[in-house]
């Protein structure tokens, strides 16, 4: 078996010897390159004066703002128009002979201000408010009057930018035929489905290796539209690669939500009653990301409740329209700030009332499971107390460690919701000499699902893993996929491909039945070979393969694998955090991550998971956060909008349970967000120990 | 990221480097390249010449005699290891290593960034640049040669030669910086050397960073120091006195205020490091 092993990663061999290919290192015989010409302005009727060929919006949608600007340009680092030249170089230069005449119009980056409508942030919208919507349960109201205790305040989760570090980019050709693209994306097919319709011509797409996205790739951006669009018009290869200034102005947005709230609870903790309202700032109106953030306001909004037992609460969930950048998924795409929120609200609890935050957390804990939450979210498996019982001596030690070292110690418990649908897909084909292909529709970009699958399909088949081969991100080689987004990959990828390796090993055991002359019911099929049981005849692998392409029985199948409902990972982590009391720094000196996410399916992947979105969320809490002066961000490079280095990262460890599998063919739930979910509450929380105050916003940044 | 167009010189010797330099008014040398290049990419300047001055043997290497004598080409890397009292400490936080592998001493005071760290120790430690042009050489005290941000003593076709620091025989030093993270330039920079005799202060420096357009002496807490015995009492009234000499401004590495509070807290700790 290999699922369950920490098998090392099919994908590093060629990554560690620079045989990696990434958009940028895609060259293609006459290849030109392409740059945007941006709006320097947050809103402004624009003009385009150019001494050079310029595409602008007229061109590649008439009489439309988006993708491209006509007139109207609605935030800073928007694109008006674009040039296009021999190289980077030359089109830089171009990008000077565009002269671009603004006609400033009034705008709005706040989006409590911007709510009011006072100021429109795009002339074409009735209201900036494009997203309302009320989550209600119990008779919150009335269990509020009736708490001995309550709380108040609001809680700020500020706007980020997810900085991968290999930017966006697409080259893209016209054959004659059909438009191809490489793109630095998380799904060749929905790329292919959003170009195709934008274009009105057949699109293959493909997805090489991607420098990380964590969610800033998953919709179409305008200058992917743009490239497309213009390899279309000019019958010429073309390449884009924006620089890493255009990068963090014009992509990558995420969190930027509020909470303003009111908690009742019994004297003891309990919590009675909770009331909300979650304001989330969208960003301009660009389409494509609303469809991605909105759904995540609602994330955020339904997720408050986090693992406790709430039953009276009402939440009202907007999503405000402003003139910054469209605002978009980032790792964990809106569960993190629904859990930073109640986390925050408990540990606020805690100090207020003098209860361990343990204790307090014990308190309000969802007994058992399956269990739906009083928006509707259903908690489908797991333990909750058992793995609060399972951290006890842990934060014990922590406690212990923070007295003898005068640190303080930050814990947050989370719930998330993993492996969203609709569906997808597997193929996986056997070539004449035995190799095993398995191809996936989803599209990993460093999260290592490719050695995940390959433990599947090995394990299913009953062959060495060496025999497998992945690949994934080509459209021309499957028929269809979803992409890697929303943690889905291992668990519905995953199943997608034990699905196709069980027909492709049935389909095995037919042909070996036919070479051995006998009924199918006659052999059985074990580590790689069929044996006739009667017999005992048995054919290896490569005999069955080789005798199936005599016969012509084709070795080629592909499963779709629907998703009835998303599965709920949970945990509980916890931080020593120093805080340095006269000059206000914080440090984590050691964390600790104590997650159940089901069946694992290599250990050693998942705790890379773990390691990376938690020093994402320890970002968040203490470095990163744009800063805005005159409806525009300031800090747009990776000096001012501070990314941590090894020295900002502490000692790590992970431990994990399984109480609760999913009801996946995997078993398995997903991990690729949970560490980003939990560690900022986490990290804010020690700090707010500290002080005896919870702090409210963020970064934690003494200034 | 991409820089405009520029011609590029490779001169035989510091003589003809100083001569293109000098009858080329918009012309810039070129040394370890981690300042004048990230400019470029961000056109923020539009040289028409760059003057490569990594060959030219008259700008490198660290000679030790009464004095350390530092040749403008010597990187922060070579210093970090060379064993120079507070300026060796200070050269080994600056940036990060690729940047330290690169960056060199001259290019660094000739950019004159009121963030950096060099100018910290150097007003501390009295130190001397040797600037050389065709009319020969001059030495200039370093507080002299900073004449504001990005603004030193250098007239065209003049090249920092080299930077000449007192051994500091007998003084313990400290260099303190507070950053947001690693290899982040200075929210505050503070450079200690002291001399005691028989616990009692002879000699003090302190020199601040990244808190005024270019460094100071925080002069009046050096005297609260001078002939007295290094109390905790006696620290904390220097440190505070430092603070008069920062006139820092609110930017995204801290407001003006908190900057002025941390010029205390710093000067507290490099005294308290100092301290026998």
């Amino acid at each position: 078996m290999y699922i369950g092993k920490p098998v090392k990663r099919i994908e590093d061999l060629n990554l560690i010897r620079g045989r990696g290919q990434y958009v940028d290192d895609i060259v293609l015989p006459n290849m030109k390159y392409v740059a945007f010409v941006r709006s320097e302005r947050p809103h402004a009727l624009v003009k385009v004066r150019s001494d050079v060929p310029f595409y602008g919006g007229e061109v590649i949608n008439p009489g439309l703002d988006f993708p491209i600007v006509s007139k109207e340009t609605t935030y800073v680092g928007q694109p008006l128009g674009a040039v296009v030249g021999r190289d980077q170089y030359e089109v830089h230069d171009m990008l000077e002979e565009v002269e671009v005449e603004y006609q400033d119009l009034p705008y709005e980056v706040d989006p409590r201000k911007a709510m009011k409508d006072e100021v429109k942030v795009y002339s074409k919208l009735d209201t900036n408010v494009g997203l309302r919507k009320e989550f209600v349960a119990g008779d919150p109201e009335k269990a509020l009057k009736e708490s001995p205790v309550v709380i108040e305040g609001e809680l700020r989760n500020q706007r980020m930018i997810a900085t991968p570090m290999e930017t966006r980019g697409i080259v893209a050709w016209f054959d004659g035929r059909r438009v191809n693209v490489w793109s630095s994306t998380q799904s060749a097919h929905f790329l292919r489905r959003n170009l195709t319709s934008f274009l009105k011509t057949d699109v293959h797409a493909v997805q090489p290796d991607v420098g990380g996205a964590f969610g800033s790739k998953i919709i179409t951006h305008p200058e992917e539209y743009a490239v497309s669009f213009l390899s279309l018009k000019l019958g010429i290869p073309l390449k884009w690669v924006p620089t890493r200034t255009e990068e963090m102005m014009s992509s990558g947005h995420g969190r930027d939500k509020s909470l303003s709230y009111k908690v009742g609870t019994t004297r003891d903790g309990v919590i009675t009653a909770l009331v909300g309202t979650v304001i989330g700032n969208l960003g301009a109106p660009y389409q494509d990301a609303y469809d991605d953030e909105s759904g995540n306001v609602l994330s955020t909004s339904r997720m408050i409740l986090g693992p406790y037992n709430i039953r009276n609460a009402r939440v009202e969930a907007l999503g405000v329209y402003t003139n910054l950048v469209p605002t978009t998924s980032y790792r964990g795409a809106g569960r993190p700030e629904g859990t930073f929120f109640i986390e925050s609200i408990m540990n606020e609890l805690s100090l207020e009332l003098g209860i361990d935050q343990l204790e307090i957390r014990k308190r309000n804990v969802v007994k058992s499971t399956p269990y739906q939450n009083a928006f509707g979210i259903t908690y489908d498996s797991g333990d909750y107390t058992e793995i609060l019982r399972k951290s006890e001596p842990y934060y014990e030690d922590f406690k212990r460690r923070a007295i003898e070292e005068g640190l303080c110690v930050g814990l947050g418990m989370y719930v998330e919701i993993t492996g969203f649908g609709p569906w997808e897909t597997a193929r996986v084909y056997v070539k004449s000499d035995g190799k095993v292909v398995v191809i996936s529709g989803a599209g990993p970009h460093g999260q290592g699902d490719g050695t995940a699958f390959a433990q599947i399909a090995a394990d299913v088949l009953e062959l060495p893993i060496e025999e497998v081969e992945v690949q994934w991100g080509d459209t021309a080689i499957i028929e269809d996929g979803i992409g890697t987004w929303g943690s889905r990959t291992v668990t519905v990828g995953g199943s997608a491909v034990m699905q196709a390796s069980q027909m492709l090993k049935d389909k095995l055991k037919q042909a070996g039945s036919k070479v051995l002359n006998v009924d199918v019911e006659e052999v059985e099929y074990e580590g790689g070979k069929v044996k006739d049981r009667g017999s005992g005849k048995a054919l290896d692998f490569r005999e069955v393969v080789s005798g199936a392409y005599k016969l012509g029985i084709p070795l080629d199948v592909t499963a779709v694998y629907p998703v009835t409902r998303p599965t709920s990972p949970y945990g509980i982590h916890m931080a020593l955090v120093s805080l340095d009391r006269e000059t206000g720094t914080a440090k984590v000196r050691d964390y600790l991550a104590i997650d159940d996410v089901g069946n694992v399916i290599n250990p050693m992947l998942a705790e890379g998971q773990i390691h990376g979105g938690v020093l994402q969320g320890i970002s968040q809490a203490l470095y990163e956060g744009v800063v805005l002066e005159e409806g525009r961000v300031v800090n747009l490079n990776v000096v001012d909008y501070l990314i941590p280095t090894a020295v900002e990262s502490p000692r790590m460890k992970w431990e994990h349970f399984t109480f609760g599998v999913s009801s996946h063919p995997t078993g398995s739930k997903g991990i690729g967000e949970a560490g980003a979910v939990v560690a900022t509450p986490v990290i804010m929380n020690a700090v707010s120990q500290c002080l005896g105050r919870q702090v409210k916003e963020m970064p934690w940044r003494p200034a | 990221m991409y820089p405009p167009k520029f011609g590029y010189v490779i001169p035989e010797n510091i003589h003809e480097a100083m001569e293109f330099l000098e009858s080329h008014d918009d012309s810039r040398p070129l040394a370890g390249g981690h300042s004048l290049i990230p400019m470029l990419k961000l056109r923020i300047i539009r040289p028409s010449y760059l003057v490569e001055l990594k060959t030219l043997k008259d700008l490198q290497g660290i000679k030790k005699g009464s004095e350390y004598r530092i040749g403008a080409l010597t990187t922060h890397y070579e210093i970090s290891k060379s064993g120079i009292p507070l300026l060796s400490q200070t050269a080994s936080v600056i940036a990060d290593p690729q940047v330290r592998n690169m960056g060199t001493i001259g290019g660094s005071i000739s950019n004159a960034d009121p963030l950096s760290d060099y100018p910290a120790p150097l007003i501390a430690t009295n130190a001397k640049v040797v600037v050389i042009s065709k009319r020969g050489e001059r030495s200039v005290p370093f507080d002299q040669f900073q004449k504001d941000m990005f603004t030193t003593d250098l007239s065209q076709g003049e090249l920092v030669k080299e930077v000449v620091v007192p051994a500091m025989d007998g003084y313990r030093t400290d260099y303190e910086k507070l950053e947001r993270k690693a290899g982040d330039y200075a929210i505050v920079g503070v450079a200690v050397a002291i001399k005691e005799e028989e616990g009692v202060v002879k000699d003090v420096r302190i020199g601040l960073t990244a808190v005024n357009n270019k460094a100071m002496r925080a002069k009046s807490s050096e005297e609260i120091l001078m002939n007295n015995a290094l109390s905790d009492d006696l620290i904390s009234k220097a440190a505070s006195a430092a603070v008069e000499y920062a006139n820092p401004s609110s930017d995204i590495r801290g407001s003006a205020e908190y900057k002025k509070k941390m010029v205390k807290v710093m000067t507290e700790r490099a005294l308290k490091k100092v301290r026998k």
